[in-house]
């Protein structure tokens, strides 16, 4: 199938290649399990992702659909980020916080690393009063309040 | 609302995968589900870098550096350790570590109770197969490490020659370094009970611990591939060493700013006529005599060189590739290459390689002419030659050393 048809949270309808589509491990596994990859007309709704991400992700994926498959030795890890990707993730904090979760929803390796790396660059060197401020996190919390607000975040 | 908190954990636990230890350490600090996060990631966190940092940090939070320990010690398997003392080994006796099997720790100069330190360090991490260590140990003890195969003693001043015999008698080791980077140390035949390890592959050591009988010795050994020294003074007596007695199993050369044009090691390269891979980085050979070690080496596969000081010049360059069907691989990066040779180049490609068997690959990664307004690397087309500009690895690891590669199977 060269074409999948991708629904977001909020009913929008992507049409995109089946390479760029499959570098979400979640896509790909449900084209083969549901024996959709012959049904062009079919369209994969993706209930955790809404359109802004999906038309971001899908320009990652594009660009990123031939690279190697990542690879998750550790001492092969490398802390370096593309020109392209950090250009890319210039995004406020909100919507890389929901690229992330949305590339491990879909189970994209590549994009995970990558948005990942850029948090951990965020945080490196700050002191835990840095660290809040970034993230807008209050320091008289109690763990019962944290989880709560975590909660409803959720 | 925190903006942070829309992240899951499993989210959090590939975040931490880039973060260090020292700013894990202020990440936990942030607030009690944040402690928990990081907390919960040292329970499976296989490789951990202690540095001195890291080390202060924790000295303000002992219970967090307990908290590391207990939660980490059940799945660590490589530890880096920088900046250690007595009473930090000490404080970790309370926690096992069966699955540490890598080592690399740095221990602050105590001469006085070095092999007591030892003796904890070997009793802590029992399982080791990997040690590099840099203290004032004298060897006591380290021959207890009996799944040890590699060691490494770097700045090891303390070092007892007396205890040679036990370590190289009991352990098995395949890798071994002793590396001063001078002369500050000098243990003469001191060292003749390491060539009688049996098992040994690779050593790497500074160039006047080779003297006397240790190199020949050393090249006697039956598994021996890789023999690396840190030079100073007496590369050129080393080099002729291992080509009178073993010049047809060096299969690889690697100098490292320590050939510098030198006749006697050239004339030494020539009668290794096996050698496969040749390298210069950071060095200078003159035309003529780069055109002689061709001439000499019929199986020559690879020919790097890396940030030279000068080049031949094209013409007589591409004569020498002319005469080595052998050679495929060809990396010039980070040697400064102009315009002129790309021009003179493009011209003898042809005449070159038309008649090669195997295309040949060219790196250029970093030469100047990547950027090149004209882009005149373009110029260089030939179905026979394959450009990369991707760069080659090397283990440059130190100034001035020379790597002999050996093919053990190959006797003389």
């Amino acid at each position: 199938m060269p074409f999948v048809k991708l629904q977001s949270s909020d009913g929008e309808i992507f049409e995109t290649d089946d390479r760029a589509a499959k570098c979400s491990g979640t896509i790909k596994t449900l084209l083969k399990d549901c024996q959709l990859e012959d049904a062009e007309s079919q369209i994969i709704p993706l209930p955790n992702v809404n359109s802004m991400i999906l038309t971001k992700i899908l320009l990652w994926v594009n660009h990123h659909k031939d690279d190697e498959p990542v690879d998750d030795n550790e001492e092969d890890r490398t802390y370096s980020i593309s020109q392209w990707d950090a250009e890319f993730l210039q995004v406020d904090q909100g919507t890389l916080f929901e690229l992330i979760m949305a590339a491990n929803y879909l189970d994209i390796r590549g994009l995970m690393e990558v948005t990942c790396k850029t948090v951990a660059n965020m945080i490196t060197g700050r002191t835990p009063e840095e660290i809040r401020r970034l993230f807008n996190i209050r320091k008289d919390f109690t763990s019962s309040e944290e989880e709560l607000v975590r909660n409803e975040s959720e | 609302m925190c903006n942070s908190y829309p992240l899951n954990d499993d989210c959090w636990l590939v975040i931490l995968k880039y973060v260090s230890l020292g700013d894990q350490i202020s990440l936990a600090q942030v607030s009690p589900i944040f402690n928990d996060v990081v907390t919960n990631n040292w329970a499976s966190i296989r490789s951990a870098k202690i540095t001195h940092d890291v080390l202060e940090k924790f000295k303000l939070n002992e219970e967090q550096f307990d908290e590391f320990m207990a939660r980490s010690c059940g799945s660590l398997q490589e530890l880096q350790l920088k900046g250690g003392t007595q009473e930090l080994l000490r404080s970790m006796g309370s926690y096992s570590f069966p699955k540490l099997t890598v080592l690399d720790i740095e221990i602050n100069y105590n001469e006085e109770q070095a092999d007591e330190e030892t003796l904890m360090l070997v009793e802590l991490f029992p399982n080791l197969t990997k040690l590099t260590l840099h203290s004032s140990t004298t060897g006591r003890h380290l021959w207890r490490l009996n799944k040890l195969k590699e060691l490494h003693l770097i700045w090891c001043e303390d070092l007892d020659p007396m205890t040679f015999d036990e370590i190289f008698s009991s352990l098995k080791l395949e890798k071994l370094s002793i590396l001063y980077y001078g002369y500050n140390v000098n243990f003469g035949d001191g060292l003749l009970p390491a060539t009688k390890c049996q098992t040994l592959q690779e050593v790497l050591i500074d160039d006047h611990h080779l003297l006397g009988d240790v190199l020949t010795n050393l090249l006697r050994l039956p598994h021996l591939r890789k023999l690396t020294f840190y030079t100073r003074d007496y590369y050129e007596h080393l080099f002729k060493v291992v080509a009178q007695q073993h010049p047809l199993k060096v299969h690889s050369l690697m100098f490292n700013d320590a050939l510098w044009n030198s006749d006697r090691a050239t004339n030494e390269i020539m009668r290794m006529t096996n050698l496969r891979r040749l390298v210069l980085h950071d060095d200078d050979i003159d035309t003529e005599i780069l055109y002689k070690i061709f001439n000499c080496l019929p199986h020559l596969e690879e020919l790097h060189l890396m940030k030279m000081r000068s080049l031949p010049f094209a013409r007589q360059f591409w004569d020498m590739v002319t005469n080595c069907p052998t050679l495929n691989i060809l990396s010039l990066s980070n040697t400064k290459l102009d315009e002129e040779f790309v021009k003179i180049s493009s011209l003898r490609l042809d005449q070159v390689l038309d008649n090669r068997r195997t295309p040949l690959r060219m790196h250029l990664h970093n030469t100047g002419l990547e950027n090149h307004p004209h882009n005149i690397l373009t110029s260089l087309r030939h179905p026979n030659l394959i450009l990369s500009l991707d760069p080659i690895e090397l283990n440059l690891w130190s100034s001035r050393f020379i790597e002999i590669g050996f093919n053990p199977q190959i006797g003389n």
